[in-house]
């Protein structure tokens, strides 16, 4: 099992048998959902080239498909890109595990 | 106020404090060191921009994302199936909502239905989203946690799981169709999909689809494309792709 599973399980578990009401738990739920998407995207954003990224939105030219997945691609061909998106969803999961032991304790 | 009162009332406080400091946790990584001033200048304008994506025969565009999600499994594959799948899902799905000639048959109001009820897929995060997040929590949530809980055999993967989407989306539609009829066929399928899984069901919903799936039939030359974002984490990749 890799990290971000256990970690996702553990947390789930708490969350699961805790005496939260399902409401309370599906906002739980939401705002992990929410929150790791609002994590990578920033870090696609910050290894992007600028040139390309001034390029895209300046407006000269019409936005495409093959722009968008560019895009995506120059940051992701950089390995420093998934490497980074992973060790920070690892540790704010971590740190929400934690949060989680405590709160539901 | 009596005790019976009392109890709800700290366990709710608990609930919403627990969440807004789970999402604060998020807030921060996501906007640490310099990132901060990339996000500020440039998200907004990127979500516009996947708006203005033009107009493309829909079978072009599919083709494209099928090579675009080859290619970027290609560049995380040393990462585990799990991360690989969150982050073509978190990439991916815009590319495929944005296009206006993508079709929007049921799959992808299947789609467009979790997305937006879990909130990836609005800019506002968590208060945008809550309105359909709470109607489609409405809808399948009671059946299929309650059940999971009580240990019954239709204890439910919670949601509209790789178990119940390809089952639930024929029931959902005949249900009346839209986020409700989704919301509909999501439970009734999550609670075929039996209830082995709850967990692993919760941790897909998370994560978010696991699969995105999109069945063309292009009609042109009878040909099938699937566009499918990976496995899910029961390792079971295209089997849940709707025909």
């Amino acid at each position: 099992m890799d990290d971000i599973d256990e970690i996702l399980t553990s947390i789930v578990t708490k969350v699961s048998g805790s005496k939260l009401s399902d409401t309370e738990k599906a906002d739980v739920y939401a705002n992990l959902s929410v929150g790791m998407r609002k994590l990578v995207w920033p870090i696609l954003l910050s290894h992007m080239p600028e040139y390309l990224l001034k390029e895209a939105t300046d407006g000269g030219h019409t936005f495409t498909v093959d722009d968008y997945a560019e895009l995506i691609e120059s940051a992701l061909q950089n390995p420093a890109t998934p490497k980074e998106i992973q060790e920070e969803l690892v540790n704010a999961l971590r740190e929400v595990d934690a949060l989680v032991s405590k709160a539901v304790s | 106020m009596g005790m019976a009162e009392i109890q709800p009332m700290r366990e709710r406080e608990v609930g919403a404090s627990l969440a807004t400091q789970i999402n604060e946790i998020f807030e921060r990584r996501a906007t640490a060191g310099d990132r901060k001033l990339i996000v500020e200048t440039y998200r907004q304008k990127f979500d516009q921009l996947l708006l203005t994506l033009p107009k493309e025969k829909r079978d072009t565009i599919a083709i494209k994302i099928q090579q675009f999600v080859v290619k970027i499994g290609g560049y995380i594959s040393e990462y585990s199936a799990r991360f690989s799948d969150f982050v073509r899902n978190v990439v991916v799905w815009p590319m495929a909502a944005a296009s206006e000639e993508f079709p929007k048959d049921k799959y992808y109001q299947i789609e467009l239905a979790r997305a937006k009820a879990w909130g990836e897929f609005a800019r506002d995060t968590t208060k945008t989203a809550t309105a359909e997040r709470m109607a489609y929590r409405d809808h399948f949530l009671p059946a299929a946690i309650t059940g999971a809980e009580a240990g019954g055999i239709f204890g439910a993967v919670a949601g509209a799981m790789f178990a119940g989407v390809a089952k639930g989306t024929e029931i959902g539609f005949i249900a009346g169709g839209g986020l409700q009829g989704a919301a509909i066929g999501a439970a009734v399928g999550g609670a075929l999909g039996g209830g082995t899984a709850l967990l692993m069901g919760i941790k897909d919903r998370i994560i978010g689809p696991p699969v995105l799936y999109y069945s063309l039939f292009a009609g042109m030359g009878g040909s099938s494309i699937n566009i499918n974002t990976g496995s899910n984490s029961l390792g079971n990749p295209a089997a849940l792709a709707p025909k």
